[in-house]
C-alpha cells in the first residue's frame, strides 16, 4: 500500500510538472519527485546494499544537486520564472490525461514475469510520455531541459519496478549521466542567451548569417 | 435520515469553520454554535422583495434547500433510499437547486446578482463534468450502479477511488464557493461569486441560503466519506472535521485564484474524472 501511494504520488508529481506555470514550482517538483522515488527504492531494496547506495546516490544528484544547479542557473540567466508554452493548462492537462490513460491501457504487456513492482511500470510509462510532451510544448530552453530530466525520472522507474534494479554502477552512470545532460544543457543555454540575448526556441526559426 | 443529520449538522459546520478561522487569526471568535441563533434570528425576521419581482425570487432559497437536502437523501451514509443511477439524482438535484438560485438572483434585475449568476454558471460548466465522470467511475467498481454499493477504498482499487476523492475535493471547492475558487467573506461586489447572487435576498430567504451553502458541502463531504472504510457515520463526521481544518488553513492562508484563472484550477477536476472513468472501465 505504501508504495503504491508513493507511485501514485510520483505520478501526481509528474502531472503536476506538465501543467504548473512557474518555473521554480517545475524545479522544487521535480526534487519532490527525486525524493519519493529514492524512497520507493529504499522500499524495494528489502536490505540489499546496492539498491540503498542508489537511493542515496539519486537522492544526492537528483534530488539536492541537479535542483540546486538549476535554481542557480535561473537566477544567472536573468530569464524570467514564467514556463511560457504552446498549449494552455487545460489543454496541456487534456494531453497529460490522454498519454497517462495511453500508457496505464499499454503498460500491462510491459510487466515482465519476475518484475518486484508490476503497477510501477504503467506510471513509469506515463512519466516518459509526460515528459516528451512537456520538452515539445514548451517555449524556454530551461524547460525542455525539465522535461528531458521528467522523462529521465521515468526510465529510472521503470528499471526500478521491472528488474531487480540495475547494477550499482549502471545506476550511479545513468545519474551522473543525466547530471552532465543538464550541466551540458546549462552550458549551452548560457551560449544561446549570449549569442542571442534570450533563450527562447520559438524564436530561433530563422538562421542568422 | 443522512438529511435529517445534515440539516442538524450544517449550522455547526458552518459555525465551527468561523470560528476556527477567527482562532487561526488569534481572534477570539463566535462560539460554534451561534449559527444556529443566527439562523434563528434571520428566520424571525421579515423579508423584502424588490420591485417588480416574480415568484421565482422566493422559490430560489426554497429550490435550492430542497434540492440540497434532496439529494443528501439519497446518501446512504445512514439508511436510507437507493436504487439504480441514484448519484445522478443526486448530482443533478444540487443543479436543480442551483439553477433557481441563478434565476432568483437574475429575477431581481440588480447587476450583481447577474454577474453572480453568469460567474456560478461557469463554475458549474467546469466543475461538473470531472465530478460526474469520477461517480461514475467509482460507482462502475460497485455493485448495483448505486451510491450503496460503492466500493471501499483498498489496495486494488486505490488509482481509481483516490483519483475520485481528488476530485470531489475539487468538485466541493468549487460547489462551495470556497477559498480557492470563490472568496465566501468577501465584500467586494466585483469579486463575489456566489455571495453576489445573495445580495437581494434578505431574513429567512437568507437563513435558507445559507443552510443550503453548508448542505452542499456536507454533501461532497458524505460523498467522500463513502469511498472511505469503516462505520459509516464516524467517518462522515471525521471527513467533516478533516474539511473544517482544510477550509480553515486555506481561507486563512490561501488567496483567492483570479476569475480568469478557474479553467486552469477546475481543468484538474476534469482530468481527475478522466482519468477515474478510464481506470474503471479498464480495471487498474
Amino acid at each position: 500500500m505504501a508504495l503504491l501511494t508513493l507511485v501514485l504520488a510520483v505520478l501526481a508529481t509528474g502531472f503536476l510538472m506538465v501543467s504548473r506555470r512557474s518555473l521554480d514550482a517545475i524545479i522544487r517538483l521535480y526534487a519532490l519527485q527525486n525524493i519519493l522515488l529514492a524512497l520507493v527504492s529504499f522500499e524495494l531494496a528489502g536490505g540489499e546494499a546496492h539498491f540503498i547506495l542508489a537511493g542515496l546516490a539519486l537522492f544526492a544528484v537528483k534530488g539536492v544537486l541537479i535542483p540546486w544547479y538549476l535554481f542557480w542557473l535561473v537566477d544567472r540567466l536573468e530569464v524570467s520564472h514564467e514556463v511560457e508554452g504552446y498549449l494552455s493548462v487545460s489543454l496541456s492537462l487534456l494531453l497529460a490525461g490522454l498519454l497517462t490513460a495511453l500508457a496505464f491501457r499499454v503498460g500491462e504487456a510491459f510487466v515482465l514475469p519476475e518484475a518486484p513492482l508490476p503497477q510501477g511500470v504503467p506510471v513509469a510509462l506515463a512519466l516518459v510520455l509526460l515528459g516528451i510532451l512537456s520538452m515539445v510544448s514548451r517555449k524556454k530552453a530551461i524547460s525542455q531541459v525539465l522535461g528531458f530530466l521528467a522523462l529521465e525520472n521515468g526510465v529510472f522507474l521503470m528499471a526500478l519496478s521491472e528488474s531487480h534494479g540495475l547494477p550499482l554502477f549502471v545506476e550511479l552512470g545513468v545519474a551522473l549521466d543525466a547530471f552532465a545532460a543538464v550541466f551540458l544543457a546549462g552550458i549551452l543555454i548560457f551560449r544561446i542567451k549570449g549569442e542571442m540575448g534570450h533563450v527562447d526556441t520559438a524564436r530561433m526559426r530563422s538562421l542568422r548569417g | 435520515m443522512t438529511a435529517l443529520l445534515a440539516l442538524l449538522l450544517a449550522p455547526l459546520f458552518s459555525g465551527t469553520l468561523k470560528w476556527l478561522k477567527a482562532r487561526l487569526t488569534h481572534r477570539q471568535g463566535p462560539s460554534p454554535l451561534l449559527e444556529y441563533r443566527n439562523l434563528a434570528k434571520l428566520g424571525r425576521k421579515v423579508w423584502v422583495a424588490p420591485y417588480p419581482t416574480t415568484p421565482l425570487f422566493l422559490l430560489g432559497p426554497i429550490m435550492a434547500l430542497l434540492g440540497a437536502l434532496g439529494a443528501l437523501a439519497l446518501l446512504p451514509v445512514l439508511p436510507g433510499l437507493a436504487f439504480k443511477g441514484d448519484f445522478l439524482l443526486a448530482l443533478y438535484l444540487l443543479g436543480l437547486g442551483r439553477f433557481f438560485q441563478m434565476l432568483a438572483a437574475l429575477d431581481a434585475g440588480s447587476a450583481f446578482g447577474a454577474q453572480g449568476s453568469y460567474r456560478e454558471g461557469v463554475v458549474t460548466v467546469l466543475a461538473e463534468p470531472g465530478t460526474l465522470m469520477a461517480l461514475a467511475g467509482v460507482v462502475l467498481l460497485g455493485e448495483g450502479f448505486s451510491l450503496s454499493g460503492l466500493p471501499q477504498l483498498g489496495v486494488e482499487n486505490s488509482l481509481v477511488l483516490l483519483l475520485a476523492l481528488a476530485s470531489l475535493a475539487l468538485a466541493l471547492l468549487a460547489e462551495g464557493a470556497r477559498m480557492p475558487v470563490d472568496d465566501p467573506t468577501t465584500h467586494l461586489e466585483l469579486t463575489m461569486i456566489h455571495e453576489a447572487q445573495l445580495l437581494d435576498h434578505s431574513g429567512p430567504l437568507l437563513a435558507l441560503y445559507e443552510l443550503a451553502g453548508s448542505l452542499k458541502m456536507l454533501f461532497y463531504a458524505g460523498l467522500m466519506s463513502l469511498l472511505l472504510p469503516g462505520p459509516k457515520p464516524l467517518v462522515f463526521l471525521g471527513v467533516v472535521g478533516a474539511w473544517i481544518l482544510a477550509l480553515a488553513y486555506l481561507e486563512t492562508y490561501g488567496v483567492k485564484l483570479r476569475y480568469l484563472r478557474l479553467p486552469d484550477f477546475l481543468s484538474y477536476n476534469t482530468l481527475f474524472g478522466v482519468l477515474a472513468l478510464l481506470g474503471a472501465i479498464w480495471r487498474f
